[in-house]
């Protein structure tokens, strides 16, 4: 062993923590070489020097300005200190973790209108009542020709929900047993529901696609003859639907076959008929999400309603559903896509608009839903 | 750790992991002066170690419930603040004031001037200098090896280093430490 070598384990020979066969190797070094002793003498009165230096005090009233900085530490830190920290008894931490996040879940469910609007779409409750809406003027519609099997055209114009559509009397078409209201009608299915907003857009797609050439969609039509004759019952105020006479078609009834289209199966409109509820109207189950969604905060909100149905009369749109709620009332509408650039400015001309979901390309028709707050 | 110096007791680092600010108190109050001293050491600001001693205690207060008793509390109160201080001189956020060994020996010996400290205590005085002059990575393993007592395992957890870069460190600061101190050997 060389100088060198045995002055790098002065440190652990002074500390007693060289191994064994080292430290005679050193012992062995240090016997034979005296220079090296004596800067081990040096060295190890370094280390003594060291650990006789005395150690600083902390200043007077540190443990009081801890302890004080302790109590004001913000509250997150305590929280997670509460958290992690340990309990009497042991949570595993991922069990804590589900429970914070399910309590987190079903508070913000309950607090906050987005996640029960998500919710809404998604699995919506078999059937909700609302109050009934108010009847607006029809767009005219050609009387079935006589001796075709009696297609009903659809009713953009028409403010009307699906389900009060329903209640009206079955068109010519449908068999006696089908027309005839059941006593007491079961509430409809998710599924019955989904097929009839999917059925309901499709018919006034074509609605809009078949319209006159010339004539702006949209546009107020002129009475005249039978047209003029329905649009007289459509702005009379909503009355209980009485029975459709033979081979006119009711504008009440939800989901009218366009002309020349082709009429759902008789046996297919008994079905829709026995799962319509006995009563109230119910909003709209959506079979796609709304293509438009906002919050229109009004001062009063009754007032704003009305309001607002003389808004939808104005665009031709169809209303599809209202849902009142103690702070609330959501409402559904399907607007013509020609007359849904004039929607968002009327609804600012009622209240606070705030869209919170806009179409980036609007289809033909437009689904919309607004949430109306106020007093 | 230093002879006589107490083990952590049991029923301290229960009441601790219960939240008991008392027993807070108890800890801070015993450990107080180990971390203010290591921070003195590597900082030389009484004011910064002061500084850095309260947030050493703020750290361990918000972690508590992660002391596993592997460790003795000192050491990993030893832990807390030595990284905290490497961490400051590292920032290069340095206080402007007392530095060095002015500030540690007037800590010594409050109400007297470094020449009075230096004439009762002139070994002192050199040994404070020259721990005061030693590369930091050097002076935190020397202090808190000659000085405070922790051992080498002790140190390399506290730091995060490897045993074998301890003690190499340890002996290149005690032989600095005993080329500066060479006239009072």
């Amino acid at each position: 062993m060389t100088c060198d070598e045995a002055r790098e384990q002065f440190s652990a020979w002074v500390d007693g923590a060289l191994p064994s066969p080292e430290r005679e190797q050193v012992a062995a070094h240090l016997a034979a070489c005296p220079e090296c002793a004596r800067e081990l003498d040096r060295f190890t009165h370094t280390v003594r020097l060291l650990s006789g230096v005395g150690r600083p005090r902390a200043p007077v009233g540190f443990v009081d300005r801890v302890m004080e900085a302790v109590r004001r530490e913000p509250w997150h830190r305590r929280a997670l200190r509460f958290i992690l920290g340990p309990r009497p008894v042991q949570v595993p931490v991922s069990i804590g973790a589900t429970a914070v996040i399910a309590a987190l879940t079903v508070y913000l469910y309950q607090h906050v209108p987005e996640p029960q609007q998500a919710a809404w779409w998604e699995a919506p409750p078999a059937v909700e009542r609302i109050e009934p809406l108010t009847p607006i003027p029809a767009e005219p519609i050609e009387p079935a020709q006589p001796g075709q099997p009696g297609p009903v055209p659809p009713s953009p114009g028409s403010f009307r929900t699906p389900a009060a559509a329903r209640r009206a009397p079955a068109p010519s078409t449908a068999p006696p047993s089908a027309r005839a209201p059941a006593p007491a009608e079961p509430a409809a299915s998710p599924g019955a529901l989904a097929a009839e907003a999917t059925a309901e857009r499709a018919v006034h797609d074509r609605a809009m696609a078949e319209r006159p050439r010339g004539e702006p969609e949209g546009a107020a039509p002129t009475p005249s003859g039978p047209k003029a004759e329905r649009r007289d019952s459509a702005e009379r105020p909503a009355a209980p639907a009485g029975p459709a006479r033979p081979g006119v078609p009711s504008e009440r009834d939800p989901i009218g076959t366009p002309r020349g289209a082709a009429p759902a199966p008789a046996g297919q409109v008994a079905k829709e008929r026995q799962q319509e509820p006995s009563s109230g109207v119910v909003l709209s189950r959506a079979a796609r999400a709304p293509d438009l969604v906002g919050r229109l905060t009004v001062t009063d909100r009754a007032a704003g309603l009305v309001a607002l149905d003389r808004l939808a009369a104005g665009l031709g749109a169809t209303g599809l559903g209202r849902r009142p709620d103690p702070d609330a009332t959501m409402v559904e509408l399907m607007v013509p896509r020609p007359a849904y650039e004039r929607l968002e400015p009327g609804l600012r001309a009622i209240g606070a608009w705030e869209p919170e979901m806009v179409p980036g390309e609007p289809p033909a028709m437009v689904r919309v839903l607004i949430r109306v707050t106020g007093q | 750790m230093r002879a006589g110096e107490p083990s952590d007791d049991p029923d301290l680092i229960a009441r601790l992991r219960r939240g008991d600010s008392r027993a807070f108190e108890e800890l801070v109050r015993a450990h107080q002066h180990r971390l203010f001293g290591v921070a003195l050491r590597m900082l030389g600001n009484p004011a910064e170690a002061e500084e850095i001693t309260q947030e050493a205690f703020l750290r361990a207060h918000g972690a508590l419930g992660e002391f596993r008793g592997d460790a003795r509390l000192a050491t990993w109160l030893y832990a807390i603040v030595s990284r905290l201080c490497l961490t400051r001189l590292a920032s290069g956020e340095r206080r402007a004031g007392l530095q060095g060994e002015e500030g540690l020996l007037r800590l010594h010996h409050p109400g007297r001037g470094p020449d009075r400290v230096a004439e009762q205590s002139e070994l002192e005085w050199a040994l404070h200098r020259a721990i005061a002059e030693l590369p930091e990575e050097r002076r935190i393993v020397v202090v808190l090896r000659d000085l405070e007592g922790l051992s080498y395992e002790d140190i390399a957890g506290a730091l995060g280093l490897e045993l074998g870069t301890v003690r190499s460190r340890l002996h290149r600061a005690r032989m600095d430490l005993k080329d500066k101190l060479e006239r009072f050997l």
